[in-house]
């Protein structure tokens, strides 16, 4: 590896590297065990699941609460371990930040905002079924659907960027 | 070894590989529209590309070695058709509206991303660069996220259509 931060990646290597990873991370379900004490034989391996930012947050959410308030039935996934993935991410994405020293605390949108923007993205993302990163991977498995949903993605942020230029940015 | 943790550290670790990888590129998989629009820059757009072949070659070495789990699944269209890959929280009978709620997610997601400045994976990047809103937005996502699964399972058991 290069020196510290002497190295940049641009974005389509990094989306090669992150398709790859997410990809491959699918044989992971092969060390699963098929069931667990307590829980009855469960399906291993929902299709296209090595990589996702909102199904693997559920999961970590759900896991919690599961431990703690044994109320609901979450995913049978998030019954057995966490997935660990969001930390995973903060984790990579601060290493490699303080490495090229980007780190610095700044704040860009007001955190009310950001907040309800959030869960707003959160709710859009469990009628969809995926996050934008998971719709790639789907579309990876060549699932019909994931392509009209990458096209609705796009439809979405084409209108979102129109009303900023009709507004006038900021 | 009991495996059962394995997964999780499996995830850590590609999450670290992803997260370090967005952070060095500045990947988003929603910015490349916004740029498009915004600055006639395909820069960003590129990434998408490079992330769908990227997963394509991945999930074909996978199939080829045997690597996924239901070998009956990998080209999903080859095997399933039209189906769609379960996950949504809406349930459905009809492929149409399933279809079209789904759809209608994306556009609220891509609309509502372009809002909050990234997608999820760039908000968790900005976050740990020290992003103070970007924490709130994954606060939001995360409390957000088994409360939209709930809502659905309870307005909606078994499916409508």
């Amino acid at each position: 590896m290069a020196k510290a931060g002497a190295f940049k990646l641009k974005p389509w290597q990094a989306g090669l590297i992150i398709g790859l990873v997410a990809s491959i991370a699918q044989a992971g379900y092969y060390l699963l065990p098929t069931a667990v004490a307590g829980v009855a034989k469960y399906k291993v391996s929902p299709p296209a699941y090595g990589f996702c930012m909102f199904c693997h947050v559920r999961d970590t959410v759900n896991w919690v609460v599961q431990n703690f308030v044994p109320t609901v039935t979450p995913a049978p996934i998030s019954i057995i371990a966490p997935t660990l993935t969001i930390f995973g991410v903060l984790l990579g994405a601060f290493v490699a930040a303080k490495r090229n020293k980007q780190f610095a605390w700044r704040q860009t949108i007001h955190p009310g905002k950001a907040f309800v923007w959030g869960a707003a993205v959160s709710f859009c993302a469990g009628l969809l079924g995926a996050c934008t990163l998971r719709i790639i991977v789907r579309a990876a498995y060549l699932e019909p659907f994931a392509y009209v949903g990458i096209g609705a993605i796009g439809v979405g942020a084409i209108i979102a960027s129109m009303a900023f230029l009709k507004r006038g940015l900021g | 070894m009991d495996s059962v943790w394995f997964w999780s550290l499996i995830t850590l670790v590609v999450g670290f590989i992803v997260g370090y990888a967005a952070q060095k590129s500045g990947f988003c998989s929603v910015g490349g529209w916004r740029d498009l629009v915004l600055m006639r820059d395909t820069y960003l757009l590129k990434g998408i590309g490079g992330f769908l072949i990227g997963g394509v070659i991945g999930y074909t070495i996978l199939s080829l070695t045997g690597g996924i789990y239901f070998s009956s699944q990998f080209p999903w269209f080859y095997f399933k058709q039209w189906a769609m890959i379960p996950g949504s929280v809406f349930t459905y009978k009809n492929l149409w509206v399933g279809w079209t709620i789904a759809a209608l997610g994306g556009l609220g997601m891509g609309f509502f991303s372009v809002l909050a400045g990234g997608c999820p994976l760039r908000n968790a990047t900005m976050a740990a660069e020290g992003n103070k809103s970007s924490w709130w937005y994954l606060l939001g996502f995360a409390l957000m996220a088994p409360v939209v699964v709930y809502l659905f399972t309870l307005i909606n058991p078994l499916g409508w259509f």
